[in-house]
């Protein structure tokens, strides 16, 4: 005898297993490309031209007035926790790389000038970094930045040729610039977690 | 007459100036055409607005956010259109650093197509399901009526039985029987072409309480599966551990500056003696001793280098003491204590045997720090007959070559 309704009962549970199938694929893939974790696609493009406001001192500094110099360019502000730990090894880095070929610019990212001076005073600064304000959050949209701490390297022909998301070290950001001396694109590294507003978490 | 005069005015006009007529009626439609479709730059900045999403923010497109970077977003977009550019080209300007796509609607593509077609499928398989369960509905409620038809038949015919016996009985007269077995008769016929047409099989099923908990198990199951594999999937942000990253890897990997700066970033850190000895080693090797000297010095006087480590220092110091400074008392005492460091180590014995011969001129010392170098040590055979040589030259009495 026919059992019309236990063959509905049996294409609903295909259908519910088939549904629930594509959406797992879907959504695992989809989590799988967080944007905010994503590879920039910034990565082997030319770097952004932007000019900024100098945080101390005047005028304004363009990325190409740094010539062949590969450039090490750090998001930072005085509300970001992570900043604050990944500071030394920024200062570091510079200090050990000062005139050889390798110029920092730290950007203060959605922060007000005078926090931004008073976190540099208490955290320390390099000579050898170029601080500056980014008015309008020109530069990080500009480099796509979801949050802070983050970090871009541009090799001595004007690529991006690295990412870094999260607090880096001393370690990652040194051989980083030799990989990118030895000819080699260090590409994205995730290390940790970034902020994107004060209070962020 | 005037009304045929009239009548004929614009068509007269039409034939006269045929090309005007089209030509107005053409720039009449663009005219049209365009105020339809053109777009302010203030609402296109909405619309753009409200169709990207807000990197910072939880879902929200960047025209409702108050955060700050999506108010800097909608001034670039802003500027852009303003500048005369296009949606897609202040799309661009604003988007184009970021990765995927931050469009509330993202356009159909390989990677978004499911997205697109999974409301599709689910509204597709809903509507099946809906008509199946309604098939099923139907089904029962047939299957109710050929009961109630069976029941009916039975009725009827139990009515005719009864009729035929009232009559036999004389309970009932001629002319009311026959009226009555006509309308039970027809009610019978009636009902025998209904069963007629209804097909069996369709009667209520009895619920089956092993399907029912099938079928939840199988949806318990399967938002399980989606849950599970797309956690597996999600990427876990790792802690922030800055400052310490790969102090255990190979240092020959990176360069004195990228050594130089882990150093000086985690100088209380405990395992960055080695990071430290390895710098200064790398100084010592290319002669450039104001380089390794600090280093060297770090690592003998810190509390957390192993005896090895502080030993290895001390004796690079002592060296450098004596071959960079000409101090060889100095030295000697920097290599005598590597020596209590590292007793089975000869190297810094060795030494105190070429600072005593070279720097002081001592024969008996350096001769015994070579002895004590050729009995204590497991030697290679080049070493061993160096310091051999060596030996024999003090004990002799010559002059120091270097």
């Amino acid at each position: 005898m026919p059992d019309v309704r236990h063959q509905g009962m049996k294409i609903a549970a295909w259908s519910v297993v088939g549904i629930t199938a594509v959406l797992a694929v879907v959504l695992a893939s989809r989590f799988g490309t967080d944007p905010a974790l994503a590879p920039s696609p910034l990565i082997g493009r030319p770097a952004p031209q932007v000019s900024l406001t100098r945080l101390l001192g005047e005028g304004n500094v363009a990325l190409d007035d740094f010539g062949d110099d590969i450039v090490v360019v750090n998001f930072f502000a005085s509300w970001c926790l992570e900043c604050r730990l990944e500071h030394d090894a920024l200062v570091a880095t510079a200090d050990s790389f000062a005139g050889g070929g390798v110029s920092f610019v730290g950007i203060a990212f959605q922060d007000d000038p005078g926090d931004s001076i008073e976190f540099l005073e208490d955290e320390g600064m390099s000579p050898a970094t170029e601080y500056l304000i980014d008015e309008g959050s020109r530069a990080a949209i500009a480099f796509g930045v979801f949050g802070i701490p983050e970090t871009f390297f541009i090799d001595g022909a004007g690529t991006v040729v690295g990412r870094i998301i999260g607090p880096t070290d001393a370690l990652t950001l040194g051989s980083s610039i030799d990989a990118i001396r030895r000819g080699e694109d260090p590409g994205q590294q995730v290390l940790g977690n970034t902020r994107s507003a004060p209070g962020d978490s | 007459m005037s009304d045929t005069v009239t009548a004929s005015r614009p068509v007269t006009v039409a034939r006269r100036f045929p090309w005007a007529v089209v030509t107005i009626v053409a720039l009449a439609a663009t005219l049209i055409a365009l105020v339809a479709t053109y777009d302010r730059p203030t609402d296109i900045l909405a619309d753009l607005g409200s169709r990207i999403r807000c990197p910072v923010c939880q879902g929200v497109p960047i025209a409702e956010s108050p955060s700050p970077m999506a108010l800097d977003m909608m001034e670039i977009l802003r500027e852009s259109l303003e500048s005369g550019a296009s949606r897609q080209e202040a799309i661009d300007e604003v988007l184009g650093a970021y990765p995927g796509s931050l469009m509330l609607d993202p356009d159909i593509s390989a990677s978004t197509i499911a997205l697109w077609l999974i409301p599709l499928a689910a509204l597709g398989v809903g509507t099946g399901l809906a008509m199946t369960v309604r098939r099923g509905r139907a089904g029962t409620d047939e299957g109710l009526e050929r009961s109630d038809l069976l029941q009916r038949l039975v009725q009827v015919q139990a009515d005719l039985d009864g009729l035929a016996q009232q009559k036999a009985a004389g309970e009932i007269d001629e002319g009311a029987a026959n009226h009555l077995r006509s309308a039970y008769q027809n009610e019978k016929a009636e009902t025998e072409i209904a069963l007629a047409a209804t097909p069996p099989g369709t009667e209520r099923l009895p619920r089956s309480g092993r399907r029912v908990a099938w079928g939840a198990a199988i949806v318990v199951g399967s938002l399980v599966a989606v849950v599970a594999v797309a956690g597996s999937f999600i990427v876990d942000q790792p802690d922030a551990e800055p400052g310490v990253a790969g102090l255990t890897g190979n240092p020959e990997d990176y360069s004195n500056e990228t050594l130089a700066a882990v150093v000086a970033a985690n100088l209380e850190h405990p395992q960055i003696d080695g990071m430290r000895l390895a710098l200064a080693e790398r100084y010592f090797e290319a002669g450039d001793f104001p380089a390794a000297f600090p280093y060297y010095l770090d690592v003998a006087s810190s509390d957390l280098a192993t005896d090895a480590q502080a030993a290895t220092a001390l004796t690079r110091l002592g060296w450098m003491t004596y071959a960079g400074n000409h101090e060889s008392e100095t030295a000697l005492e920097l290599l005598a204590e590597a020596r209590q460091l590292a007793p089975a180590d000869p190297f810094p014995r060795y030494l105190e045997g070429l600072v005593s011969w070279c720097g002081l001129g001592d024969f008996d010392a350096a001769a015994a720090a070579f002895t004590a170098v050729l009995d204590s040590a497991q030697l290679d055979e080049a070493i061993r007959a160096q310091v051999t040589s060596e030996l024999e030259a003090v004990q002799d009495r010559a002059e120091c070559p270097t």
